[in-house]
């Protein structure tokens, strides 16, 4: 009598902890399936890539550029000054009496990378002050979709 | 034309104590470089440490910018740091790769 109490008791410890063990397992496969459901905007969106394009011009044509690039369809610029490496005595030669060179930080996407690579040649090409070297620096990483969608240009 | 693709560029930048980055260019102009911008800065890793007599000492720092061929970028870095981090042990330089390249005398930067 003593031993099917015991099983009985068994039996039903053995039910008790296949149902915990299958309602665990139902959740971490539905919250498994809303992981899967929800995509993330970078899966979802065709994204571009961005650039950080550095300018590095003569402070006094620094805010022809800045427009130049502004209306080539970069949504923000930003403008440090520095200076130029060439010796006092080059300087005096080419009579240039300042090296103060201003630095723009344009931040583009790959679309307009190729426009604003033309437009920049053509530019420094136009004229001896104009003169000064460009480059694109890709960006890895950025956080924030507003952010991304301003900066490219996609709002 | 072709040249143009061939040739990839580096930016290198060379964080140093204020008063350094000629002595930097000087180094990095030996070893090839064409020429470099300097921009002044302020180092910010030690917020509050340096006060004396109620005045706050600020680091200040040089970045000096060089765009450099690929191929002779590390000799360059090398060449900044035995010049000027080296002794000191003060100062960063890294490089990162650019793209779409504008304003650069091709031929000037083949030698």
């Amino acid at each position: 009598m003593a031993k099917n109490v015991v099983e009985e008791k068994v039996v039903d410890a053995v039910k008790k902890v296949e149902s915990v063990t299958s309602k665990t397992v139902k959740k971490v496969s539905n919250s498994v399936k809303k992981a899967t459901n929800s995509k993330r905007f970078e899966d979802k969106a065709d994204l571009a890539k961005l650039y950080n394009y550095v300018i590095i011009v003569d402070l006094a044509v620094s805010r022809s550029v800045e427009k130049l690039v502004g209306n080539l369809g970069s949504s923000m610029q930003f403008t440090h000054v520095g200076r130029g490496t060439a010796s006092k005595e080059i300087l005096n030669v080419l009579g240039v009496p300042d090296d103060t060179k201003a630095i723009i930080n344009a931040i583009v996407s790959e679309d307009h990378l190729a426009d604003m690579q033309n437009e920049l040649t053509i530019f420094f090409a136009a004229n001896k002050k104009n003169r000064g070297i460009a480059f694109a620096i890709p960006l890895s990483s950025l956080i924030g979709v507003r952010i991304y969608k301003y900066l490219s240009q996609t709002m | 034309m072709e040249n143009k693709k061939e040739l990839q560029f580096e930016v290198i930048y060379a964080i140093v104590n204020n008063g350094f980055a000629d002595q930097a260019m000087l180094a990095a102009r030996e070893a090839g470089a064409k020429g470099g911008t300097i921009i002044r800065a302020r180092g910010s890793s030690n917020i509050g440490v340096d006060k004396k007599y109620g005045l706050t000492i600020t680091p200040e720092k040089e970045i000096l910018m060089i765009l450099a061929r690929e191929d002779i970028k590390d000799t360059i870095m090398q060449a900044i740091y035995e010049s000027t981090i080296q002794d000191t042990n003060k100062g960063v330089i890294f490089s990162l790769p650019v793209e779409a390249t504008v304003g650069l005398k091709y031929d000037k930067y083949q030698q």
